[in-house]
């Protein structure tokens, strides 16, 4: 490992004097000769490609920066503008490539060559503009924006005169990065779209939807209908009424949101703020430092701070209720990038947007999403908003269950767990710790995605919740083997023995066992009892669930290793693969099993 | 059915690391580079109605800036990777791994990765990309070697690639993995 370490550096620094642009031709030509050679180093050389460059526009430098990606969509719309032009006066222009301007025009590159073949019928006058106009067009108009900025910006050590001269000259404050299913309030003008100007002083009232804006100072606020904003200036805003969640990293710090009752400036981070019907204002800190100081009467309290996972509720009163941080409260950043791409046909981001729908549904206990590699590897992290706040699942329990092993999962993004038996001949399983909420006293839902192994054993445990001694279950789902290797039949048991489990019926035989992912479901309204593969209905029966609790852990993929016969012979782990686990407090509707399968298919 | 001018334009913003990173990993100067994006970037804008969609943009642009990447070296008289056509295809091929990625994902976990750096080190990517700064003027900014001053600067790399490998669930070789 060290001498991996050692040759990775010696590369990484051989391709950064190359970025610097200063390696001689001799390491230049054996730069190129290693990345034929060698694959490993290619794919290394295209990461450090990648890795600088993605710094350089994080860090926002004036060369590199976030402020080219404004003058890029200037100069893009420009040219659009330029395009519609010369089509509406039937002209062509001409972009001489890299010709000084008094070469001879007939060396300019032609860059619309099928329009000149198709241009018989319709002769065009060509108007031949050297790139360096074009250019330099762009540049003149981004140095007289500039300018006006500069008349019209006052100088930084004078707030109270920046109100007022934008008041009276308003200035482009902000852009429209996105917009996704925008309702626009009825009044708002000419409902803007993506790349829009906002101006200081310009309210935006949105219904529905959701939209991106990028400040000049480079917080991104994504603001989620209905929600009525104003904004102030390049680094503030006020909310009137909605939510909206901010993002403020590099660039950005002393952003601050105005709401009636407060004033919150972050201090480089991520958070949410909204303004509810009441006019009562709750900030939630997702990331970094936020201090909320609050307005009483005109005058402004001292800031308190607020860290990550820090939210608090504002009531009539001027009173600070502090409480945890809740994210699925708002729509931040990474899930609109999840909608947006699951717009464009990502099999992944259309998963992960219906697990956000998922998360937010307040009796859904647990939800595993097997989705990142967490800093942990050693965890399932719960994702649910439900009212199990914890409910990490443990990977085996350091003793008697073994460690599951993680392996690919549906998805490239996503992971699953790989259950069985260990070299020690100890199943494998999830540890989830005993609550009440995973006791079952009610509807229910278990709902998952597994791959069985193709020779699977007799009997797999898929969930367990079970207590030993005494004898008393509560619950378990299992898959059984059928009359032949390739068929399964699934079974939900509960009860205060084995016996009762007996009472309850199987499902049909089922193709199950393949190497393909399966996406199971049992559904309960107490006394119906059902059962769903890959999303359609496939058996259901009348069976009353009674009303156990116990102090027992849940277990996953495994049952519990202190079953000894007759309750249990041998070894009842999961042969197969787990890659996705919800538990709710309530029946799901057949629509609801229907998305879970169909949005999480791979 | 040609690309809506708003996509388009959308497609180069979010883009533009991308293929500034394609760019000058032929060309590594960042000044033709850049003028290299802003060239193909017009010639888009101008080509937009042969454009089908956004795959047949992406395609277009790389192979557009390939082109223009090696005519700008030679025309500039610029030290460049020396490419033939194996190598072209070698390179566009670890490039096409690349397609799929989220920068604002990215972005954000580099961002946080960054604020877990030592002050040292923060430094030194402070200098670097807020400043632009390249190994032999961070050396002279340090009063450090130059040689020991890209070991630093690799370092940083090392560091931060695995925080955000680990933040993304990315493998080493820079593609989403699972296990």
């Amino acid at each position: 490992m060290p001498d991996h370490l050692e040759y990775d550096n010696e590369f990484t620094v051989r391709v950064l004097r190359y970025l610097d642009a200063s390696p001689t031709d001799t390491e230049a030509q054996e730069l190129a000769e290693d990345l034929k050679r060698d694959p490993v180093l290619l794919d290394r050389f295209v990461s450090i490609c990648y890795q600088e460059q993605l710094s350089a526009e994080v860090m926002a430098a004036p060369l590199y920066g976030l402020d080219n990606r404004t003058d890029l969509r200037e100069s893009s719309k420009a040219l659009l503008e330029l395009q519609r032009a010369e089509q509406e006066a039937n002209t062509r222009i001409i972009v001489l490539d890299q010709t000084p301007p008094e070469a001879d025009p007939r060396q300019g590159k032609e860059l619309n060559q099928q329009n000149a073949d198709n241009s018989t019928t319709k002769k065009p006058i060509v108007v031949v503009i050297p790139h360096w106009v074009v250019y330099g067009g762009i540049a003149a108009m981004l140095a007289i924006c500039f300018s006006l900025w500069q008349i019209f910006s006052p100088p930084p050590s004078s707030p109270a005169l920046e109100i007022s001269a934008e008041a009276e000259h308003p200035i482009t404050v902000a852009r429209i990065l996105r917009v996704r299913n925008a309702v626009w309030a009825e009044g708002t003008e000419d409902a803007p779209g993506t790349g829009a100007q906002v101006m200081s002083g310009q309210a935006l009232s949105l219904d529905n939807g959701l939209v991106e804006l990028e400040m000049l100072n480079g917080a991104k606020v994504l603001l989620q209908g209905p929600v009525s904003v104003q904004l102030e200036s390049e680094k503030a805003i006020l909310l009137n009424y909605g939510r909206l969640s901010a993002s403020v990293y590099t660039r950005g710090k002393g952003f601050d949101v105005l709401t009636s009752q407060a004033t919150i400036t972050d201090l480089g981070t991520e958070f949410g703020v909204e303004v509810d019907d009441q006019g009562q204002t709750r900030l939630d800190v997702f990331n970094g430092e936020v201090e909320l100081a609050l307005d009483k009467h005109g005058d402004t309290a001292a800031p308190m701070r607020f860290t990550e996972g820090g939210a608090a509720v504002i009531d009539k009163a001027l009173h600070v209720r502090r409480m945890p941080a809740n994210e699925l409260h708002y729509v931040l950043a990474r899930e609109f990038n999840a909608r947006v791409h699951a717009d464009k046909g990502s099999a992944y981001h259309r998963w992960l947007t219906m697990t956000y729908m998922m998360r937010r549904d307040p009796e859904v206990v647990v939800y595993y999403l097997f989705d990142r590699m967490d800093a942990d590897q050693f965890k399932l992290i719960n994702r649910s908003n439900g009212v199990l706040q914890a409910g990490d699942g443990r990977l085996g329990d350091g003793h008697k269950i073994a460690t599951p092993q993680w392996v690919s999962g549906r998805f490239q993004e996503t992971r699953a767990l790989r259950f069985g038996v260990d070299d020690r001949g100890r199943c494998r399983g999830v540890v989830v710790p005993d609550s009440d909420a995973l006791d079952i006293t009610g509807p229910m839902t278990i709902a998952m995605w597994v791959k069985l192994d193709p020779a699977h054993q007799t009997w797999n445990t898929l969930v367990s919740k079970r207590e030993i001694p005494p004898m008393r279950l509560n619950y378990q789902f299992s898959a059984v083997r059928g009359s032949s290797p390739d068929k399964t039949r699934f079974q939900f048991g509960a009860g205060t023995d084995d016996n009762a489990v007996q009472g309850f019926q199987q499902t049909p035989e089922i193709n199950a066992n393949s190497s393909t992912w399966t996406h199971l479901a049992v559904t309960s309204d107490s006394s119906r009892l059902r059962y769903f593969v890959n999303g359609r209905l496939v058996h259901q029966a009348d069976q009353t669930l009674p009303s156990l609790e116990n102090n027992t852990p849940l277990l996953v993929g495994t049952s519990s290793p202190d079953l000894k016969p007759p309750i249990q012979s041998g070894l009842r782990p999961l042969y197969g693969e787990m890659s996705e686990l919800l538990i709710a407090r309530r029946e799901l509707s057949e629509d609801d099993i229907q998305l879970l399968h169909d949005a999480g298919k791979p | 059915m040609a690309i809506s001018p708003d996509e388009l334009v959308q497609v180069l913003i979010e883009e533009r690391v991308k293929l500034m990173a394609y760019i000058r990993s032929i060309v590594p100067d960042y000044h033709i580079a850049e003028d290299v994006f802003q060239e193909i970037s017009i010639l888009a804008v101008r080509k937009a109605d042969e454009i089908n969609d956004q795959s047949h943009l992406m395609a277009w642009l790389r192979l557009s800036a390939r082109h223009r990447s090696i005519n700008a070296s030679k025309k500039n008289n610029r030290r460049g990777l020396p490419l033939d056509e194996e190598l072209a295809t070698k390179l566009d091929d670890a490039w096409s791994a690349y397609d799929e990625k989220h920068l604002s994902e990215e972005g954000e976990a580099l961002e946080r990765c960054i604020g877990q750096l030592t002050a040292n080190a923060k430094r030194l990517v402070h200098l670097r990309y807020s400043e632009g700064m390249t190994g032999e003027q961070l050396a002279k900014q340090l009063n450090r070697p130059t040689t020991s001053t890209y070991v630093m600067l690799s370092r940083v790399h090392a560091t931060l690639r695995k925080c955000i490998q680990d933040r993304l669930g990315i493998s080493p070789r820079g593609r989403r993995t699972n296990a």
